[in-house]
């Protein structure tokens, strides 16, 4: 007779399985050849697409580069504007009205956020390229790093900035050897989280970008939309695999709010 | 700089983070809107004839903006209630083999899934030639792939609402795990147990409601969050009716400028209602990420 304990593993072994399924699945589809109605498993097997990524002038390892490069970016800056930012918000006297605003671009929705703001791209020049897609992008992320480091700034944090400062260090000094070590920690968790909305993001960078900006998320609705499921299935797996890397170092990474 | 008495801005650095504040957050917000507002009137846009309440008259008596608002809140509400239910099963009855070995990994896993992929999965997993139909198949249930229920792109949202229930679950699982253990309900349990309440007790007047209480705020973000979703909807979902971020940009992108303005209107009714119902759910509850909390 199974105890309630074991029966409980095994259900949790089984919810286990299902959750890790599709990485499996994605990894199958990503290295098939010939799986069509009714098979349940592919024809063969290979790794042609993936070695083709080394290739030179690889369309998805361009993308893949890309993508990267505005994640980058996009997290690099988002996190420390908005380490800056919520610093001076916190302690403003009206700390209640800008946090309830910085929630807003979360409310309406990144892609109903760029259809609102897409006629100031095109005026500005910033539609159809790389600058305006991080730009866009930086208008969900700054605002999440905002709110982030919202609960990091206390009067234990401020009595020590005024005691750095009454001992003689000047606004850098107190940044570098006192906020920014303190805030180690939170400012990785941050630039993870910040290069997730960015890595992530497909509504906002197809309307700004007017789909020039081929991001890999761009990729993987391209190949579907051309019924190339073993390529969006590359393209989906290059998407997930990162992620999954850092949550191999540390849960901690991926298990935040993130709207 | 000072307005009413009150200093604005204490220091030249605290001007500059609130004016950062200011540019990359408050000033696209009432932009947006506004270019919103004046298009949905006709003050500006290619067809612009002067100041006009046609539009909206138009878009208002539309049914389809309001069959495509009501399938939006019936996705988030069953996605929400089927995620809620299902993460405090979990929670309440497996925490423990949850948080160790290989189970307390997967459940990080699926948040490591950008909601295109996760559309694409689905797809391909229950569309009339994934691979449920296939099974079903050669288990001889179905002799033809179109005998396979839609499950895709289905009047129900069935597809749709799978895709955001694989994302959430594991997310408001892990949520509340935490939640269960930063907030001792352990310890509460403990005491309704020696005062003599049932399991059942324990499980409802405690466990549950701590949990559903603490955590509200972030349930109602990621109905929101649902609310506003493109991706998934977009791939798995139908052509009419449609959720409502899937309409919008259909008719801003038709080739039709006549549907521009009506794609505005649809966006500021959305942000209204949206902004409606967090007012009169914070009216009585505090926002507990709020600093002053």
């Amino acid at each position: 007779m199974i105890s309630t304990t074991s029966r409980f593993t095994y259900i949790a072994r089984a919810i286990a399985f299902t959750l890790l399924f599709p990485v499996a699945f994605l990894l199958l589809l990503s290295v098939s050849t010939g799986w069509i109605f009714p098979e349940v498993l592919p024809e063969s097997l290979t790794f042609q697409r993936w070695i083709s990524l080394a290739g030179a002038n690889n369309d998805l390892f361009n993308s893949l580069l890309l993508s990267l490069v505005i994640a980058f970016s996009v997290a690099a800056v988002s996190t420390f504007g908005g380490f800056y930012t919520s610093k001076h918000l916190a302690y403003h006297h009206k700390r209640s009205l800008w946090m309830r605003l910085s929630y807003f671009p979360f409310v309406f929705s990144p892609i109903i956020y760029a259809a609102l703001l897409y006629f100031y791209f095109i005026r500005g020049g910033l539609s159809g390229n790389v600058t305006g897609v991080i730009l866009g992008q930086l208008l969900i992320a700054y605002p999440y790093s905002v709110i982030l480091f919202s609960g990091f700034w206390s009067d234990r944090i401020q009595n020590m900035e005024q005691l750095a400062q009454t001992l003689g260090g000047n606004r850098w000094q107190t940044y570098h050897h006192i906020l920014l070590p303190m805030a180690q920690g939170l400012l990785l968790v941050c630039f993870f989280q910040t290069f997730l909305i960015s890595w992530f993001e497909y509504g906002l960078t197809t309307l700004i970008g007017v789909g020039k900006v081929q991001t890999l998320t761009l990729k993987v609705f391209q190949y579907i939309t051309e019924a190339n499921f073993y390529n969006a299935a590359v393209s989906s797996s290059l998407l997930v695999l990162p992620p999954i890397i850092m949550l191999y170092f540390n849960k901690k990474y991926l298990f935040k709010k993130r709207w | 700089m000072k307005i009413l008495g009150h200093r604005l801005f204490s220091s030249k650095a605290q001007a500059a983070g609130i004016l950062l504040f200011l540019l990359f957050t408050v000033t696209p917000l009432l932009l947006g809107i506004l270019y919103a507002v004046f298009y949905s009137l006709g003050i500006i846009g290619l067809l612009s004839e002067g100041v006009t309440l046609a539009y909206w008259q138009q878009t208002l008596a539309d049914t389809e903006l309001w069959s495509s608002l009501g399938y939006t809140f019936y996705i988030a509400l069953v996605t929400i209630f089927i995620t809620i239910t299902s993460a405090l099963g979990l929670t309440l009855f497996l925490k423990r083999p949850l948080q160790k070995g290989f189970p307390g990994f997967s459940l990080y896993v699926p948040l490591a899934f950008p909601a295109i992929v996760v559309a694409f999965l689905v797809f391909q997993l229950a569309s009339q030639s994934g691979l449920l139909s296939r099974i079903a198949w050669q288990l001889g249930w179905i002799s033809d792939s179109s005998a396979f229920p839609d499950l895709v792109n289905d009047p129900f949202g069935i597809g749709i609402i799978a895709a955001h229930t694989f994302m959430a679950v594991p997310f408001f699982s892990l949520y509340f795990i935490n939640l269960y253990d930063g907030e001792r309900i352990a310890e509460y349990k403990q005491v309704a147990q020696s005062l003599g309440g049932s399991r059942i007790q324990q499980l409802f007047q405690i466990e549950a409601p701590i949990l559903l209480r603490r955590g509200f705020p972030t349930i109602i973000l990621y109905t929101i969050f649902v609310l506003g979703s493109y991706e998934i909807p977009l791939i798995l979902g139908q052509q009419s009716p449609q959720m409502m971020s899937v309409l919008i940009i259909r008719k801003l992108r038709k080739f039709s400028l006549d549907t521009i303005p009506e794609a505005y209107v649809s966006a500021l009714v959305f942000i209204a209602v949206i902004i409606l119902l967090l007012i009169v759910i914070f009216k009585t509850r505090s926002f507990s990420y709020d600093l002053d909390n």
